[in-house]
């Protein structure tokens, strides 16, 4: 299982100078919104970790499920799944966040397992029925130059953290995103709350901070996961590829 | 088996540092006076309403890229699932993915300086850079390649390389270049279709260039659904058949 875990930790070292991001991508029609979130943004992690489960209000039923947690069997990443949403906003992992920003939509794409989350801005109502989905229905608004989003329909299937911390699907989240500059540097805050009454007694509330990076290049998501497991699984069969179509995958540098 | 991790760690970090020493200045954006943005459902028919192929049913292979080709697809046929990359769970190979005709949509989202298409199968992003910069050189190939673009009135023409190896029906080697112009058109009866023109340049596979098309529609409430291609193992996994699990088995 390290093997799957290893290969996407990589993805992250993708992080380099290569173009230019530039601070300023204005959506591509009016009207303007108050705050461009655009851009590439890498979390930084809190001193005292916020989701530490001793300072959580757990109900005994939630208690059960993390004891019972087996990451093996229920960590999603391990299958190449998405983290789901909010595992993949709450996770300070220094793995990069592409926001893209227009004036109906936030995009926010997630390097590791190329998670996407589309974040609707344009008044729309909730779909009726509501599926759970890993990703979840995200409707934000603007408060002055915060904008608000508020999630619902996530998927059991998905865990608050690495360490398997459960939720329903009866979770809301609100976020509540704005931008700061200190020193020079850009910084978007994200406050969380979660709220989860059937796992949780009291909501759960936590402050993810991100960097913005000058020069970040995404990696290709899922695509080093998903070549892991189907070595795996060719090895599993005995089976490898003389030659052919993905043989050379993971091979390295081949310019 | 443990080695594995390594070398796609390896692989990760020779992309960082080549990556690194190829930095190249963007330009001043063009600016756009049309917006591709939205969901597009690929159609097999063009806006004539005949059908639309998206390759050539004779590409014009060089000779000895043909033979080998052929004995190819003799044992690809066989056992296509371990031939063919999709079939494994992995992602399309540009252009493949422009190409498909099959029910998955794609979201193109624009934005001043770069035009994002985010396919629902397999949930593949594609960036397309249109702030000017060249494409970096040394980079290690990649599924999607690596796509700058620019506009010319209202079509959005893009450049594609570093395309790494291994698409099954439509091979190429290192040397390839996709050019597409992709641009807003009407049908026969005027409604809006998104067409896609994709030359296709490979000297080392192909005697001459050739250029195929895919078109797409805009459907109303349609939205991009998740497609995770690992879904059928995890489900299996949660409901305790552990049996096609390569590392759950051994």
């Amino acid at each position: 299982m390290r093997k799957i875990r290893l290969g996407t930790v990589c993805a992250g070292l993708l992080l380099v100078g290569l173009g230019l991001a530039n601070a300023s991508v204005r959506a591509a029609s009016p009207p303007a919104a108050p705050t461009d979130f655009s851009g590439i943004w890498v979390p930084v992690a809190a001193a005292r970790d916020p989701l530490a489960p001793d300072s959580l209000r757990m109900t005994d039923r939630a208690k059960g499920a993390l004891a019972a947690f087996d990451a093996r069997r229920f960590d999603s990443t391990r299958f190449c799944m998405p983290y789901g949403t909010p595992r993949n906003t709450l996770s300070t992992a220094p793995y990069p966040i592409e926001i893209l920003q227009r004036p109906e939509r936030l995009t926010m794409i997630f390097d590791r397992l190329g998670d996407v989350r589309r974040i609707f801005l344009d008044g729309r109502a909730r779909p009726n029925p509501l599926w759970p989905t890993w990703f979840g229905h995200s409707l934000g608004r603007w408060e002055g130059k915060t904008l608000v989003i508020e999630t619902l329909a996530l998927t059991k299937e998905s865990i608050l953290n690495d360490g398997g911390l459960p939720h329903s699907e009866d979770m809301r989240m609100v976020e509540r995103l704005s931008l700061a500059t200190r020193d020079g540097v850009q910084w978007l805050s994200d406050e969380i709350t979660i709220t989860d009454a059937t796992t949780y007694e009291a909501p759960i509330k936590v402050t993810q901070r991100f960097r913005r990076v000058e020069g970040a290049q995404m990696s290709e998501g899922s695509v080093l996961c998903l070549v892991d497991q189907w070595r795996q699984d060719l090895e599993r069969r005995n089976q490898t590829l003389v030659e052919g179509p993905p043989s050379d995958a993971g091979k390295g540098a081949q310019p | 088996m443990t080695r594995r991790p390594m070398t796609t760690a390896l692989a990760a970090m020779v992309l960082l540092g080549l990556a690194t020493l190829t930095a190249t200045p963007a330009g001043a954006a063009g600016s756009a006076s049309v917006d591709l943005s939205g969901v597009w459902m690929p159609t097999a028919l063009g806006p004539d309403g005949n059908r639309n192929r998206t390759w050539p049913a004779k590409p014009p292979l060089l000779p000895p890229v043909q033979m080998a080709y052929d004995a190819y697809r003799v044992r690809a046929d066989a056992k296509p699932e371990e031939y063919d990359n999709a079939r494994s769970c992995l992602p399309y190979i540009m252009p493949r993915p422009m190409l498909l005709v099959a029910q998955y949509p794609l979201e193109i989202v624009q934005t001043a300086e770069r035009v994002t298409v985010i396919f629902e199968l397999h949930n593949d992003v594609r960036r397309i850079y249109l702030d000017g910069r060249s494409p970096p050189t040394g980079l290690r190939p990649t599924w999607m390649g690596y796509s700058v673009g620019h506009w010319e009135g209202d079509t959005l023409v893009v450049r594609t390389t570093s395309v790494r190896d291994g698409t099954i029906d439509q091979p190429h080697g290192p040397k390839l270049t996709i050019t597409e112009r992709l641009r807003l058109i009407q049908d026969k009866d005027g409604k809006t279709m998104l067409e896609d023109e994709i030359a296709v340049d490979d000297p080392e596979t192909y005697s001459e260039p050739f250029k195929v098309r895919n078109y797409f529609r805009q459907r109303a409430g349609v939205e991009i659904g998740e497609y995770f291609c690992s879904e059928d193992l995890w489900q299996q996994n949660l409901s305790g058949n552990t049996s096609k699990i390569p590392w759950r088995n051994n």
